[in-house]
C-alpha cells in the first residue's frame, strides 16, 4: 500500500555526532527511513536512542553530521537558513511534550500566532474544533488542563495545514485517559486532513494505532513493523 | 490586533506596577538630566553674555613698568581691537576682626571712571570719586566673606604705607568670577579679594605716574594670539618671560597643560603662571586669560 503513496521523507545513512569537548556522542549512526504521505508512524526506542534527534533533523530544527534527508524530493541537508525557515513555517507542524503555549494569550490567540503568518491557514476556531476544544476558545492556558493545553498545541501545529506533523512525546506529561483524548485528536487530523504524522513515544501500547512502527536503538533503526490491523486511539489503554 | 501585539499589551498590563515604576524612574532621570543640561546651558549663556556685555578682555599682560605712550604701539599690532592700560598691585589688607593675612589685588579704574574692558557691575554703592585716593570698590564674594558694605572701612599696606580705605561699592567683574591666588587650588574668598581704586591713587602710591604695569586687550574676531606678539614690544619693560617668552608655542603648551581648567571653565579659562623674570630676579605673577576668538565671534 505504501508504495503507491508519495514518499514525503527519504532518510539515507543519516548520522549525527554531538561534540562535547573531547567527547563525541553518536546520536545517530546511519539511519535509513521513508515516510509516506498520509501515514501515521510511531517511533519507539529506549531513552537516548536518537528519536528526538531524528525528528529534529527531519523537522529542520537541527542539522545532520552526515547522510541526507529529502522532503518531497528536495534535499534538506544542504538547505539555506532561509529555506529552512520557509520549510518549518509552511510544511511542518511540531508538537512537544511540554506544550509551549503563550500564557498571556487565550487558546484562540495562541493558534492565531501561527495562522497570522501561515500561507494557507485554517481559521483558529476550526483548528480548535478538530481537537475538540470549540468550547474553550477564550480560555487562557492556566485555565486549561494538561490534556487541553496539549490539544491547543496540536491545534496550533495543524492550523497552518502542514503536510507533516512531528510529535515528540505528545502524551508524555499526561495520564492515560487524557493521553487517549490527545491521541484521538491526532488520529482525527491524520484521517480527516491526511496529514502525515510521526509520533515519538516510550509507550509501546500507543504503537497499536500506527500504520508502521519504527524501533530505534542506539542510533540505528532496529526494526520496522507494519500493523496489519490498526487500533483506534479510543481502544488504547495503558 | 495581531496576537503578538496583544501579548505585548497584556503582559505590559500584567506588570503595570513595575512598568509604572520604571517609567517614573526613567522619566525623572530624563527630567533631571534635561534640567541640568538647561541649567548648564543657561549658565554658559549667562557667563558668555556677562563676559560680552562687560567687555571681558581676551589677552592679559602683566609687566614691570612701561611708559604710557607705548599704548599706541600695542594698539597698532595687527589683530588688537580694544586696549586698556592699568596699574595693578598686590597689597596686604588689614580687616577688622580677621586676624589672618589677607591679600588684595588692586586694579586701577581710569580717572574718568569709565572702564573700557572688564567693566564692573556695581551691585551696591558707587565707584570711587575721581579725586579720592582712599575710596575703593571691592568684589562681591570678598565683601560677603567679611560681611563688608559700602561705607565700611578697612586698612591696606600700600607700597609699605598703612592706609585706611573706605568702601564705596560692591562689584562683580568678569575678570574675577573665580578669584584665585596664584598657586591656590581653590578660591579663598576670605583671604583674597579684588579692589578697584582710581588710577591716580594707585599711580601715586606705586610711583607709576605716566606709566602702566598691566595691559588688557581684546582681539578682532578671528585674530590668533600667535599673530599678536606683544612680547616684542613689552619684553624690555619686564613684561613676560625673557628666557622663552610667552609666544604662541608657550600658550599652546599652556593650553595643553591647562586641559583640566578648560574642563572647569568651559571655553574661557584662566591660566596663571609663576614666571621668573630675568630683570628683577623675582617671581612675578602673570595672568593670562585667553578667550577663543571663535566664541567672541559668535556673540
Ligand atoms: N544537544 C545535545 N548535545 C549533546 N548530546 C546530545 C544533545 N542532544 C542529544 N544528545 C545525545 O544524543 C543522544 C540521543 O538523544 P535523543 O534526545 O535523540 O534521545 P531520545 O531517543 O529522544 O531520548 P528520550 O527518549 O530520553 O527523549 C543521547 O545520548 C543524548 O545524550
Ligand atoms: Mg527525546
Amino acid at each position: 500500500m505504501s508504495d503507491l503513496k508519495e514518499k514525503f521523507f527519504q532518510v539515507r545513512e543519516l548520522t549525527k555526532i554531538y561534540k562535547m569537548g573531547e567527547v563525541e556522542v553518536h546520536a545517530l549512526r546511519g539511519v535509513n527511513l521513508e515516510l509516506y504521505a498520509g501515514e501515521l508512524v510511531v517511533l519507539l526506542g529506549p531513552s537516548g536512542s536518537g528519536k528526538s534527534t531524528l525528528l529534529d533533523i527531519m523537522g529542520g530544527l537541527d542539522t545532520a553530521t552526515g547522510g541526507f534527508v529529502s522532503y518531497r524530493g528536495k534535499e534538506l541537508t544542504n538547505a539555506t537558513d532561509k529555506e529552512f525557515t520557509q520549510y518549518r513555517r509552511f510544511h511542518v507542524g511540531f508538537v512537544f511534550q511540554f506544550y509551549n503555549l503563550i500564557s498571556s494569550l487565550t487558546a484562540r490567540e495562541n493558534v492565531s500566532v501561527v495562522t497570522e503568518i501561515a500561507e494557507k491557514p485554517m481559521v483558529p476556531e476550526k483548528a480548535l474544533d478538530l481537537v475538540g476544544l470549540s468550547e474553550r476558545l477564550n480560555h487562557f492556558p492556566a485555565q486549561l488542563s494538561g490534556g487541553e493545553q496539549q490539544r491547543v498545541a496540536i491545534a496550533r501545529a495543524i492550523s497552518k495545514n502542514p503536510a507533516v506533523l512531528l510529535c515528540d512525546e505528545p502524551t508524555g506529561a499526561l495520564d492515560s485517559q487524557t493521553g487517549v483524548v490527545v491521541l484521538q485528536a491526532l488520529e482525527r487530523i491524520n484521517r480527516e486532513l491526511g496529514t502525515a504524522t510521526a509520533i515519538i513515544t516510550h509507550n509501546v501500547d500507543i504503537a497499536g494505532m500506527a500504520d508502521r512502527v519504527i524501533h530505534l536503538s542506539n542510533g540505528k533503526i532496529a526494526e520496522v513493523t507494519v500493523n496489519k490491523v490498526k487500533k483506534s486511539a479510543s481502544e488504547l489503554q495503558w | 490586533m495581531k496576537a503578538l501585539t496583544r501579548k505585548l499589551w497584556r503582559e505590559l498590563w500584567q506588570m503595570k506596577g513595575r512598568v509604572f515604576a520604571i517609567t517614573l524612574v526613567v522619566t525623572s532621570g530624563v527630567a533631571t538630566f534635561i534640567m541640568f543640561i538647561s541649567t548648564v546651558h543657561s549658565l554658559e549663556f549667562t557667563r558668555t553674555k556677562f563676559c560680552h556685555d562687560y567687555n571681558f578682555a581676551d589677552v592679559f599682560v602683566n609687566l614691570k613698568r612701561a611708559p604710557e605712550n607705548l599704548k599706541d604701539k600695542i594698539k597698532d599690532i595687527n589683530g588688537v581691537n580694544q586696549l586698556e592700560t592699568r596699574v595693578c598691585a598686590q597689597a596686604k589688607l588689614d580687616i577688622k576682626g580677621f586676624a589672618e593675612s589677607v591679600t588684595g589685588k588692586i586694579i586701577s579704574i581710569p580717572d574718568d571712571g569709565k572702564l573700557l574692558l572688564n567693566r564692573l557691575y556695581i551691585r551696591k554703592g558707587r565707584l570711587p570719586e575721581p579725586f579720592r585716593d582712599d575710596e575703593v570698590v571691592i568684589n562681591e564674594t570678598f565683601a560677603q566673606a567679611h560681611n563688608l558694605n559700602p561705607s565700611d572701612q578697612f586698612a591696606a599696606v600700600i607700597n609699605g604705607k598703612w592706609k585706611k580705605l573706605t568702601i564705596t561699592g560692591i562689584a562683580l567683574s568678569p575678570e574675577d568670577i573665580l578669584l584665585m591666588k596664584a598657586g591656590a587650588m581653590s578660591p579663598d574668598f576670605k583671604r583674597y579679594g579684588a579692589l578697584w581704586m582710581t588710577r591716580k591713587a594707585i599711580s601715586k602710591a606705586y610711583d607709576m605716574d605716566g606709566a602702566f604695569n598691566d595691559v588688557v586687550l581684546t582681539l578682532y574676531p578671528g585674530a590668533k594670539l600667535s599673530d599678536v606678539i606683544i612680547d616684542n614690544i613689552l619684553g624690555r619693560y619686564g613684561g613676560l618671560k625673557k628666557k622663552g617668552s610667552i609666544l604662541a608655542e608657550d600658550v599652546g603648551k599652556g593650553l595643553k597643560n591647562a586641559g583640566d581648567e578648560i574642563e572647569k571653565f568651559g571655553k574661557k579659562f584662566l591660566l596663571s603662571e609663576c614666571l621668573e623674570c630675568d630683570s628683577c630676579q623675582m617671581h612675578q605673577l602673570c595672568f593670562l586669560t585667553f578667550t577663543f576668538p571663535e566664541v567672541t565671534q559668535q556673540i
